[in-house]
């Protein structure tokens, strides 16, 4: 077995506790922090699969996915921040 | 001529990242760079931004290239005492107010994304050079002692960032 | 050699994210939560990033994940702050136990 296909599925099982964290969270910020860190995860998985797959297409999947995230996050927080009105 | 040099040093930018999503330096690609970079420019000075914003966010590179090998560096450091916060398991935290010593609007905003990317402490909230630092009980803030009267390493390496 | 280098890096990273996922279940205050782990994640994404550019070499695929790095740079402390800052405001008192 390949180095980076065992990481891969390590990061795949820490995603799956973030998810817990996420569903039992009892505030709606600890859920937020969770979908930050797994968002984080996906951006490294995608990056592994384009290293280890030498696909370089990949990477500009990650560039948006990044940049999606972030304004997913900020459009959340600002949401409940304003408590529903903008 | 200070917003001519921003504007050409701006395109040289956008064109060098155009190449690197390209991956291929070829004469269609540079063509293409040029002609977007100086098109999108135009873009956001007509629609986006109606202020002018080049002088306030005119940087110095030698300053940027310290402030960044120095965030590396804490980054690090404060990664493996959050380790050992993580096995202690100590969890009082508090507020507390902080006054820089910068009063440049850009230098706060970076001096505030420094706080809040070395572990064990976030910016809350920031008004004028007042900041609001979220950190544990026990330590003193991490990269800024806070009782200090003089400016901490940070302050001292962003007092030169602006040309 | 540099596969050496790559997989020392890999493997220490790994480490700096279990840990941050024990900090997320450890801590009991949201908080203590958001100090600690969302930070130790940004340590162990530079460390991987870094470990995969030895695996690449020279070349534009390289260039790209500094790319990404310097985005993550950027936007990680921001969405960290936009969330402390939405729990400051809507008044979550610090020490409350859940």
């Amino acid at each position: 077995m390949n180095v980076l296909e065992a990481v891969l599925t390590v990061i795949s099982i820490l995603t799956a506790l973030v998810l817990v964290r996420v569903i039992i969270g009892p505030t709606i910020w600890d859920r937020l922090l969770g979908l930050n860190m797994i968002s984080a995860k996906i951006i490294m998985s995608i990056i592994i699969l384009a290293v280890l797959t030498e696909r370089t297409y990949l990477m500009d999947v990650a560039l948006a996915y990044s940049v999606l995230g972030f304004i997913g996050t900020i459009l959340i927080a600002r949401f409940v921040e304003k408590k529903g009105e903008f | 001529m200070k917003k001519i040099t921003g504007y050409f040093s701006m395109i040289f930018i956008f064109t060098l990242i155009w190449i690197i999503l390209n991956e291929k330096a070829g004469a269609t690609q540079i063509v293409t760079g040029l002609i977007l970079s100086i098109f999108s420019i135009f873009f956001a000075n007509y629609y986006l931004l109606e202020e002018e914003y080049v002088d306030h966010y005119s940087l110095n590179i030698k300053s940027v290239i310290k402030y960044l090998v120095y965030l590396i560096f804490q980054i690090y450091k404060s990664g493996f005492s959050a380790i050992g916060k993580i096995i202690k398991k100590e969890y009082d935290v508090r507020i507390s107010e902080y006054t820089s010593c910068l009063n440049d609007e850009l230098s706060i905003c970076l001096l505030a994304n420094a706080i809040t990317l070395t572990p064990g402490t976030v910016t809350i909230d920031k008004n004028g050079s007042k900041l609001k630092i979220l950190s544990f009980e026990k330590d003193n803030i991490g990269t800024i002692a806070i009782d200090s009267e003089t400016c901490s390493e940070f302050e001292k390496i962003l007092g030169g960032i602006r040309e | 050699m540099n596969i050496i280098i790559s997989n020392l890096l890999i493997f220490v990273s790994l480490g700096f994210m279990i840990f941050g996922i024990i900090g997320i279940f450890r801590f009991k205050d949201f908080y203590a939560r958001i100090l600690i782990s969302s930070k130790v994640e940004t340590v162990g994404f530079l460390t991987i990033m870094v470990g995969l550019m030895f695996r690449t070499g020279i070349s534009y695929s390289t260039m790209k994940i500094m790319l990404i790095c310097l985005l993550a740079i950027i936007t990680n402390p921001l969405s960290t702050h936009a969330i402390a800052r939405s729990a400051y405001l809507s008044g979550y008192k610090t020490g409350k136990e859940n």
